[in-house]
Formats: C-alpha cells, structure tokens, sequence
C-alpha cells in the first residue's frame, strides 16, 4: 500500500526509491516516505524491520545503494547540527571518561567554533536539557555508573540540549521505567508543540496509538505511512507483522494489539 | 652513580609525553593494536630504507619507518572498509605479526649480505638504546609532541566528541574525517620518532600502560589526557636513571642495558600500582555526589 501523504504540512524528511544493502542482503527495499514537519511519528515494524537503518540512512550516517533523501528541504549532508539523534544506548561505550553533565555539553558543541571556550550559554542549554530528563542532580555521575535506563535519559539529554528542530530517536524507552516513560512521552508532546519534529522508532503499538499523530509502518519496505488513525488498521499491521500477529488477536493478552479495537 | 646524558634524559621524556598523549587517545580509539602495528611495520621500513640507500643516517632510516607506518596503517583502513567483519582487533591483528615477520626476514638476509656492516646501529631501533640516542631525538620527540598536544588542546571538544559517538559528531557537523585523519598522522610520526629510544618492539606498550594507569582515577576527558602524559613524563624522567643504575649494578656501563624494556616496565608497574592503588582525585571509587539520601 502506497503511503498517504500528508495534505497540511510540509515534509521534514523525504525519501525518494531509497534501497540500502548489506552486502547483498536489502535492508530497505524501494522506500518512498514523507514525514510532515511538526509531526511526531512513530517508525513501528518488526525486528529486522530495517528501523535502525532507516534512521542512519535519512541523517546521512549510512550510503543508499539508490534513491534520494532531503531533510528540511536540503540535502541529508547539508543540515548537520540541525537534527539531534538519540541512537540505541548499545552503540557507544559507557567507560568513556565523562560525565551525565560532559554529556549533555556535548550536544552544544558543534554550534561552537573551536577557539571559543563554553560560554554560559551552552552551559545553561545543557542544564535545562538535564532538567527536563530529570538528571540534573546526577551532573558529576560518572556516565559508567548509570544505569540502563539513565544511560538512555542522558542521551535524551545530550540530543536536547542541541535545540535541534528535528529529533530522531532509537527505541528511546529501552530499559526505561514505565512512569519516567510517561513522563518522557510529555516531553515529546511538549517539544512537538512547539514546533518540533520527532521520528520515533517505538515498539508499544499502545502508546502509537494513543499518542503519536504520524506512522510508519516497515518491514524492509514501507507498507504503510499516514496519520496513526487511519493508518493503525489490523489490515496493515498484520501486512507489517506477518500473519502470526493475526493468530495473536484471538488470543486476548497475548498480543500487543489488545484492546486496540473496540 | 653517573647522571644520564642530557640528551637522552630529555628524549625519554620527550617520549613519555607523546605516549602517554597519543596512549590516551588511542585507548579512546580502540585502536592500540594500531599502534602495535604501526610501531612494528616502522622495522622493515628502516632496513628497507637502510637496504635502498646503504646510509645509516637517521632521517634516512625515519623516513623509511614512517612510510612503512603509515603504508600499514593505510592497509588496515582499507581492509576494515572492505570487510566491515574486521572492524575492531580483527585487520590489526592479522597484520601485526605479518609486519614483523617481514622485518625478521630482511634482517636475516641482510645480515647474510652485508656481513655487519651498520648492524649495531640498526640493532637499537628493536629494544632501544640509551647509547644511540641524539639530541636530534629529543628534539624531534619534544617537537612532535608540542604539536599534538596544541592540537588535541585546541580541538579536546571535538575529539571527545568523535571519541565518544563517531555518528554524533558527524550530525553535529565536527570535523570527524580531518580530526581522526591528523590523529592518524600523529600516531604514525610519534611511533617513528620514538624508534631509537624505546624501539618498536615494546612501543605499543607504553601506548597502553599509560592511559590505564590513568584511567582508574578520572571520568573527564580532558583530565584522562592530562594525566595520561604526565605519568608518561614521569617514567620517562625515571628510565634513565633505573638504566644506568642497572649497568652499574652489573657492569656494564654505557652499553648493554636497552631502554625501551625498561621504560616499558616502569609503566607497567605505575599502571599495576594505578589500578590496585588508591584514588589520587576523586577519593571513592564510586562518585556519590548529587545523588538524594
């Protein structure tokens, strides 16, 4: 199924016949995708799914065998410090000599030429951004003594305190509680509000439902792609899923799709 | 006991800053077998170099090392592009042994073929030696690390960035292929240049020791670094003395004794002491601060 662009907005991110390979294995397969600016999407699929490649390949980070990709209306190289990304907490290495506060510093840095020393500013910019992930009392930590789910509000922290229009985050609740998740949700709320874009790769089709207003539904290709209203539907979910997922919906309490449907 | 040589006590601390320097942010890397490679392909560079021109003079045989260096550090980038699978230990390793095996040839048949002719002279670049070692040395190691110290001082936020999330810095827009490319360089030239007083055989070593004995005390960066060269400057500073102290011991004044062990060891012992010692900054091991009883 085609995706439905959508009729108000203008895209932040637009994909055109983009195919990415590893060796040759396609991770994407011919994906044409448009997200609205001020949206928060969801990016929902299985794993394998090429979510993670999806995101890596529209900031630029990974090559495209083919296809086109534009970010704000340019081109995915032209629009660095314009876009935070919050990968999966797995892809650094948390012995590195820092802190929870290096950390949220680090977002502000690439606005800053390298003869100028940290202004009050940056400082201010990464201490609110510890603020609104509730880590501000933990600033001197030692990043290797955090635990999972700190690890992955730091990071929040750090793509915050870039102040970047769009956000592009990786299973941002992996090892999170359920209430911090809630209040991180808020903030996605709040942040879309005013303005922002948020691509979140999301595994909770509950919480997609309730509370994003944009979805991609991928399985190497993009089945489908709309607003979460009419793009949430058992028809496509079971086309992203696999028909396992459609055994899983008689059986009440055993699939993430309960209560979906009234 | 007799006072090292001028020259020679200024080369290794010469040598001790650009390693524990250069040590740190290769530990960041993740690329001390780099180094280790690096550092052992500089061997048959200087006796390809010595074999081409038949002079012993040491630019000669520093630019055959450092061709040679970054020959082989160019073959692991390539090869990690090319099999993504070899990423981390798996390119170095694999050239590692391959690189010295090389230099083990040559020297075997140049020996056959030249009959002695400059041997001891080449001989130091394996272990090091006190004995070989010029003011040339010094300044060169004094020099090489002056520029990697302003750069890495100029640019700390930069590289931490890149050190820390490669992917980050480059939507941040940092500078990650020039920085890693300087980086790169610096290393290359601080191996070739330290080939006379510690020799390529334990190098990579102090590349290790010194950010590990460093390690356990801090969580900043900039403190990792600082701390990492000063306990290098330290060593370097003891070498010369333990040398002499050890000819003395068993008579061997002026010859004998190789530097680059020594050295080595001493790192090694300051990094043992580092890790199973206590705190010298933070106190506790475990930062407690800011967190609600």
């Amino acid at each position: 199924m085609a995706e439905e662009p959508h009729p108000l907005k203008e895209p932040a991110v637009r994909l055109e016949d983009v195919t990415v390979a590893y060796g040759d294995r396609p991770a994407l397969w011919d994906v044409d995708l448009e997200i609205p600016k001020g949206s928060l999407t969801a990016v929902v699929g299985p794993n394998g799914a090429g979510k993670t490649t999806l995101m890596k390949t529209m900031l630029g980070l990974l090559k495209p065998a083919t296809g086109r990709i534009e970010i704000l209306g340019k081109p995915a190289q032209g629009c660095r410090g314009k876009v935070a990304f919050v990968p999966q907490r797995g892809s650094v290495d948390w012995d590195y000599p820092a802190t929870v506060g290096d950390l949220a510093l680090m977002g502000t840095h690439g606005s800053l030429p390298w003869w100028k020393p940290l202004g009050e500013n940056e400082k201010r910019r990464a201490r609110q951004a510890l603020e609104l992930v509730d880590l501000a009392n933990l600033a001197d930590r030692p990043i290797n003594q955090l635990s999972g789910g700190q690890q992955q509000r730091a990071f929040l922290a750090r793509a915050l305190s870039q102040e970047a229009p769009l956000l592009v985050l990786d299973e941002p609740f992996q090892g999170i509680d359920a209430s911090t998740e809630r209040a991180i949700l808020d903030l996605f709320r709040k942040l879309r509000e005013k303005g922002n874009t948020l691509i979140v790769v999301h595994h909770d089709l509950h919480t997609v439902r309730d509370l994003f207003d944009y979805c991609v539904l991928l399985n190497v290709r993009v089945v489908a792609a709309g607003p979460t209203e009419s793009t949430m539907n058992e028809e496509n979910l079971r086309a992203t899923y696999g028909p396992r997922l459609g055994l899983d919906l008689k059986r009440p309490g055993n699939s993430p799709l309960d209560g979906m449907w009234k | 006991m007799t006072s090292p040589d001028g020259a020679v006590l200024c080369a290794c601390i010469g040598a001790g800053l650009l390693y524990g320097l250069l040590g740190s942010i290769t530990h960041l890397r993740r690329q001390s077998l780099r180094g280790d490679v690096l550092a052992h392909a500089a061997w048959p560079g200087v006796l390809v170099a010595f074999a081409i021109t038949g002079e012993r003079s040491p630019l000669v045989l520093a630019l055959g090392a450092f061709v040679f260096s970054v020959g082989f550090g160019l073959v692991i980038t390539w090869l990690e592009r090319l099999f993504p699978r070899l990423k981390g230990d798996g390119a170095p390793a694999l050239l590692l042994s391959g690189s010295f095996a090389l230099g083990s040839v040559l020297w075997s048949l140049m020996q056959r073929h030249l009959e002695g002719l400059g041997q001891a002279g080449l001989k130091s670049f394996l272990l090091g030696q006190a004995a070989a070692v010029q003011w040339l040395d010094a300044w060169t190691l004094l020099g090489v690390f002056s520029a990697a110290g302003l750069f890495v001082f100029f640019l700390r936020r930069d590289i931490a960035g890149i050190l820390f999330d490669r992917d980050q810095a480059f939507l941040l827009g940092q500078p990650v292929l020039a920085v890693e490319w300087v980086l790169d360089l610096l290393l290359a030239l601080g191996v070739v240049c330290g080939l006379q007083v510690v020799g390529m055989v334990v190098l990579s070593a102090l590349l290790v020791a010194l950010p590990l004995a460093a390690m356990p005390h801090t969580s900043r960066f900039g403190t990792f670094v600082l701390l990492s060269t000063l306990l290098g400057a330290l060593v370097g500073l003891i070498t010369p003395w333990m040398v002499i102290l050890l000819e003395s011991t068993f008579g061997h004044p002026g010859r004998g004794v190789p530097t680059g062990p020594i050295f080595v060891l001493l790192a090694t012992l300051v990094a043992m002491a580092s890790l199973f010692g206590p705190r010298i900054f933070s106190g506790p091991r475990t930062d407690t601060s800011g967190i609600q009883p």
